[in-house]
């Protein structure tokens, strides 16, 4: 039998001239073509610039000044008085409607009985007015 | 350069490629002739050594000297010759034995081969050995190196080391003999 130890140690394997000068220089083209876009400073600003900005974002959404309701007044006061008149007699309400549709709170409703029946009317005014209307007070 | 001073040049940014280059200088034959043996052809040998340098270069910052800069550079090459081999199986859909029969033809075809019969000879009889047992003969006969080195980088026992390897010669030695 053959033996292994009679069997000279050589290796039948060869290379291309000058293969080992240029594989370090492959090597290192295709480990650099591997590296990241970014720069490295690039990539380290952006690391902290954009956890900074979504705070900053959240930050502004969370501490927004809230914008109040306005109220009915605020509302009003901000319609020109013709325009108002002027969508009041175009109306197709009737006055009762209005009226139930609106809601009126306490304060709401003594200030428009003290406007109404704050009317001073003495009685030579009313008297007057029962002229005009023809008909007889006190009847 | 000692390993330590190879080292702290690549972990400095400032001398990174520098140190790097440096390092396949000083590795790159004994990588290809262990791949070269492994995979038979040129330029397969050619890739699988620069494959296992870019993974060096991907991951020599997590490298923790628990063992030497050598040994753990080959471990790399010898789990990329052992992936090659076995990615080349799957690609053909072959067995072991038609891969083997591949590499066995390329012996006789390929420009950059050259040698009497009998070490032809002997080649072919190691292709006929599993990919394992054939890496732990190369390392064995070849490098000369010794048990222990071949334990660390194949994380294989001593023991079944010495048991492969004598397992190894037995069948390249019928193989060689005349019927």
């Amino acid at each position: 039998m053959k033996k292994l130890e009679d069997i000279p140690k050589k290796t039948i394997f060869e290379v291309p001239d000058g293969y080992f000068d240029k594989l370090p220089s492959a090597i290192q083209a295709r480990v650099a073509s591997k590296q990241p876009v970014l720069s490295p400073r690039f990539s380290y600003a952006l690391r902290f610039a954009v956890p900074a900005l979504v705070l900053a974002l959240v930050a502004v959404i969370w501490f927004r000044p809230s914008t109040q309701p306005k109220t009915a007044e605020d509302i009003l006061a901000g319609i020109q008085t013709e325009a108002l008149i002027d969508y009041l007699a175009n109306s197709e309400m009737r006055l009762e409607e209005m009226i139930n549709a609106s809601d009126f709170s306490e304060e709401d409703v003594a200030a428009i009985e003290g406007a109404v029946y704050d009317i001073q009317l003495d009685d030579e005014v009313l008297d007057g007015l029962a002229d005009d209307y023809d008909f007889e007070l006190n009847d | 350069m000692e390993d330590h001073e190879l080292l702290a040049k690549i972990r400095d940014p400032e001398t990174r490629n520098y140190g790097f280059n440096l390092l396949v200088r000083a590795y790159q034959q004994r990588i290809y002739w262990h791949v070269r043996k492994m995979v038979i052809d040129h330029d397969d040998a050619d890739d699988v050594t620069q494959e296992t340098f870019i993974k060096v270069h991907k991951h020599i910052e997590g490298f923790r000297q628990d063992s030497q800069l050598y040994t753990w550079i080959y471990r790399i090459a010898t789990n990329e010759c052992l992936s090659f081999l076995e990615r080349k199986k799957r690609r053909f859909f072959l067995p072991i034995g038609d891969v083997a029969g591949e590499l066995s033809s390329k012996l006789d075809s390929s420009p950059h081969i050259t040698g009497d019969e009998i070490q032809m000879k002997l080649q072919k009889a190691l292709l006929k050995l599993p990919d394992k047992q054939r890496l732990v003969f190369n390392m064995k006969y070849f490098d000369d190196m010794s048990y222990e080195e071949i334990s660390e980088i194949t994380n294989t026992s001593v023991g079944a080391l010495k048991a492969s390897y004598h397992h190894a010669v037995k069948k390249i030695e019928e193989y060689l003999s005349p019927e």
